[in-house]
């Protein structure tokens, strides 16, 4: 039986809202505001001649047109949080799992077709969204530019960065897998958990536990490693969702903005360290750690899912 | 035998009350059975124990399995509907019976669409669209299209309105069941499945209060509406429950032979409802 892909259809059919119009919604609207005849960028050009300047616009362009769409990586982490509060809560609370529970399908592909959604569904999809948002955003800026005496679109069609970057911003998506999974883990367990006010259990308690262990230093003092638990086991509970958050836990690893050593820098320089920081992450032990507890926490998932039939 | 449910001291819990207490039952192949009992006796917590959807307490089997470890494969041969039809609100019509085919080996889209046809539903509706009667044909054509061996059904017409009820217990016999089905029924509705019964499953606060084929009630209940003169000899036989109707008192016994009743007044075997009340009213068996 191919089971799996109609369990993914399902999830499709629920919530294509928030994991298609939403994302295709918002970019629109960010293609609107910058087509709107009022958004006008100010180019200062820097160059002793035009001939110059249209260079650095390029290479500014290349470096940074995919961050663009940086807002829908934003929703898609709010849009992720909701999906994985009432993934295996909604159906208890309106009791439609006795319908699904009607049928030959075990929980446990019932939990990983939850688990396919959000780690592999949503984040393409939004990837894929956010390419094409900035492709059509940078024609625009291209064209209101070409129209001002700095024509920079063919020039930065010659270079690689408009074929890489976007390969690249596919190629974080495995990073975004590993650092999701103990978010991931943690808000399946308490859906899956949770009789009422799922949302209050999976949101309420690390922030109160944070918000304890900062209150418990004020008693305590410096000396309180309570820190150590926000950044590496609270925060993880949630924070994990937002693509990006590796720079947040990761020490060792911050990203290079800066180029090193100042000169000739290649155009996508910045997309480029992006990629090598982020996929340096992977080196510490801690994020396998944590991903592993997510992993478990999913299995706690499908195991509560058995015997729980309604909220 | 080779029972379709077999229980043995069946005990489920919620928390510090016992819903059901120990209770043994066994339901053979090719029967259809009423599980009748009032709210909270314990029948739809007997049910969900049965499809493997809440943890138990003693033995149960169901097609041979055990539900809490076997339930994926007890799921291809067994459908339901549990404690009243409820479908996900922003599910749709085509996209049900797709999913069910999908996944369900033993789905017959054409039957659930047959069924479908002699409904209002339209294929792009949505379940928040519909009305509590047309969640309920949905759920009952999804329901009969599928070729199981147990069929359990939980208080299955509620909401719909007599013509439909009528219309769905016939298909459901006609249509559905043969000798290689079995069929558990809860409804409150008792009269309108009386006649569709091959035995009949009394719970009371938990317990098992009569266990007993329809054949079995025709030859131990009997019910009469006595002469005036007859009440004294009637009280003596230890009537199992009593009431007037048409200004004559009828009485019912359990396990006086009919022959001797037939002297006291008119004897018929009574409704499934009038033994229930009389069961329900008296002392726990």
């Amino acid at each position: 039986m191919k089971t799996f892909p109609w369990l993914l259809r399902r999830e499709l059919w629920e919530h294509k809202g928030s994991f298609l119009w939403a994302p295709l919604v918002m970019a629109a609207a960010l293609v609107l505001l910058v087509s709107l005849p009022g958004a006008h960028f100010s180019v200062t050009v820097n160059g002793s001649d035009a001939a110059q300047a249209a260079q650095r616009a390029v290479m500014t362009l290349s470096a940074s047109f995919l961050g663009a769409s940086l807002p829908l990586f934003g929703m898609l982490a709010f849009v992720s949080l909701f999906y994985c509060i009432g993934a295996l809560y909604d159906d208890r609370r309106d009791r439609s799992i006795l319908f699904w529970k009607s049928l030959p399908v075990s929980d446990g592909e019932t939990v990983v077709s939850k688990l396919v959604m959000v780690l592999v569904v949503g984040p393409l999809l939004t990837i894929a969204i956010a390419i094409a948002t900035s492709f059509v955003v940078l024609l625009i800026v291209g064209g209101v530019l070409a129209a001002k005496g700095t024509p920079v679109l063919g020039a930065m069609l010659a270079t690689p960065a408009p074929y890489v970057a976007p390969l690249l911003l596919v190629g974080l998506w495995p990073v975004y897998v590993v650092w999701a999974l103990p978010s991931v883990g943690w808000l399946l367990m308490v859906s899956s958990w949770a009789r009422s006010k799922a949302f209050m259990w999976a949101v309420g308690v690390p922030v109160l536990a944070m918000i304890v262990v900062k209150w418990l230093k004020l008693f305590i003092g410096p000396e309180w490693q309570g820190d150590w638990l926000v950044r590496h086991v609270f925060a993880r509970a949630l924070a994990g969702l937002v693509p990006g958050n590796w720079f947040l836990f990761n020490q060792g690893a911050t990203f290079h903005r800066a180029l090193p050593d100042g000169s000739a820098a290649p155009p996508f320089a910045e997309i480029g360290n992006l990629f090598a920081d982020s996929w340096a992450t992977l080196a510490a032990p801690g994020v396998w750690v944590a991903a592993a507890i997510g992993v478990a926490m999913i299995f706690t998932a499908i195991r509560l899912r058995r015997t729980r039939s309604e909220a | 035998m080779n029972a379709t449910v077999a229980a043995r001291d069946l005990t489920v819990r919620y928390g510090a009350r016992t819903a059901v207490d120990g209770v043994s039952f066994t339901i053979g192949a090719g029967r259809i059975v009423g599980l009748i009992g009032p709210n909270g006796s314990g029948k739809t917590t007997t049910l969900k124990a049965m499809l493997g959807l809440m943890p138990f307490a003693g033995e149960l089997s169901v097609l041979g399995l055990d539900p809490r470890t076997a339930r994926d494969a007890l799921m291809q041969d067994v459908s339901f509907i549990a404690d009243v039809a409820i479908l996900p609100r922003w599910l749709r019509v085509r996209d049900a019976i797709a999913f069910v085919q999908g996944v369900h080996p033993r789905f017959d889209r054409a039957k659930a669409e047959r069924y479908l046809a002699a409904t209002s539903l339209k294929p792009a509706m949505k379940v928040k669209e519909m009305s509590k009667g047309m969640i309920v044909q949905l759920h009952l054509a999804l329901v009969m299209a599928i070729d199981a061996k147990l069929l359990v059904l939980d208080e299955p017409t509620l909401g719909l309105d007599i013509l439909f009820r009528k219309q769905f217990y016939q298909n459901l016999l006609e249509d559905y069941f043969d000798e290689h089905r079995t069929i558990v029924i809860t409804t409150h509705q008792v009269e309108e499945v009386e006649h569709i019964l091959t035995d009949l499953l009394f719970i009371r606060a938990g317990h098992i209060a009569l266990a007993a084929t329809m054949d079995e009630v025709a030859g131990r209940y009997t019910e009469v509406m006595l002469r005036g003169d007859a009440l004294a000899a009637a009280e003596a036989l230890r009537p199992i429950d009593r009431r007037t109707a048409f200004g004559h008192t009828v009485m019912l016994f359990d396990g006086v032979p009919r022959e001797t009743l037939a002297t006291l007044g008119e004897t018929r075997t009574p409704s499934v409802a009038d033994l229930f009340v009389a069961t329900m009213k008296g002392p726990a068996a």
